[in-house]
């Protein structure tokens, strides 16, 4: 497969029913999409869609529907037979170096999903070690992450669900690169 | 050869058997075998890993399955691989506080595979 970057913009339809008064409205939504092909990766960037339309038109709404967002597109993709990266390795690389730490977890134990949440979001690796030991063995789960103080990054808290090899930042950063560092380091560690 | 031995093989072929490792594979529940278990264990990639368990279904020692996860990470269903999936499970929601069962289609959870150790009549 031949590598690249392709960069796209998708018109997204959106049905809003806003009330005050009751009316049905269709709306298109730009969303721009980055798809990065490399040897053996393919890494898909995505805008998270406002949440409520309903900003779109400064009046309150009781539901949004749209037919495309991150699922349907993640969904297309394991279709094509494009299967999700697994980054539990290189995560937990990471976490175990120091770069990052978790004040919130979830993993698959044999019989249950368990979530560790840290009180005051203070980390896992350094306050709940029993805890960390026993997830480095199991797959990862939803987990929020932020990176070391002594790391230069501005990404803030991030979310990364290891097992369906899914990253997601909350907020934009103030340097451009940051959130790329992370994803690199990641799959570094990974291979 | 028994089945446990089989497995105990392949993995010992890829993994030094330090005390930790040896101990870490005695927690693993050989009904409930992720992916992730195994490259814990060997130290390896996902890959790998997989490739190995992978091995071990095509040898008759494992059986593949899949399980569909609610949004919230629990498992909502257990199925073989390759079995139909039903077109929509039961997970449960918070709404207003109280916890209430919503129906999600399942085109639209996520999935993890794990291997299961296979049981012969003696």
């Amino acid at each position: 497969m031949p590598g690249g970057i392709g960069f796209y913009l998708a018109s997204v339809p959106y049905a809003i029913y806003l009330l005050n008064p009751m009316e049905e409205v269709d709306i298109q939504v730009l969303w721009p999409i980055r798809i990065e092909v490399r040897d053996q990766v393919i890494i898909v960037r995505t805008f998270v869609l406002e949440r409520d339309p309903a900003n779109y038109s400064g009046r309150p709404s009781i539901k949004s529907v749209r037919e495309v967002d991150e699922k349907k597109i993640s969904q297309d993709l394991i279709s094509l037979g494009l299967y999700p990266l697994d980054i539990n390795k290189g995560v937990k690389a990471l976490w175990s170096s120091k770069y990052m730490d978790a004040f919130r977890s979830s993993f698959k134990k044999s019989h249950s999903t368990s979530t560790e949440v840290m009180d005051g979001e203070i980390g896992l690796r350094e306050n709940a070690p029993e805890v960390f030991e026993e997830l480095t063995s199991k797959p990862l789960f939803n987990t929020h992450f932020r990176t070391d103080s002594s790391i230069e990054n501005s990404t803030g808290i991030f979310q990364i669900n290891a097992t369906i090899g899914k990253i997601g930042f909350t907020s934009y950063t103030e340097h451009s690169g940051d959130t790329d560092a992370v994803i690199e380091a990641i799959l570094k560690d990974n291979s | 050869m028994r089945l446990s031995k089989q497995f105990l093989k392949i993995i010992a072929e890829h993994t030094l058997a330090t005390p930790k490792k040896l101990e870490a594979l005695s927690r693993i529940d050989p009904q409930h075998i992720y992916v992730e278990n195994i490259r814990a264990l060997i130290g390896g990639t996902s890959w790998m890993a997989k490739l190995i368990c992978d091995t071990a279904v095509r040898q008759g020692i494992f059986a593949k399955k899949v399980q569909v996860l609610c949004p919230d990470g629990s498992v909502a269903r257990t199925l073989d691989a390759g079995q139909p999936l039903p077109e929509t499970v039961q997970c449960w929601k918070e709404l207003d506080g109280e916890l209430e069962p919503v129906s999600e289609p399942t085109d639209r959870l996520d999935k993890i595979e794990f291997y299961a150790m296979v049981r012969r009549a003696a």
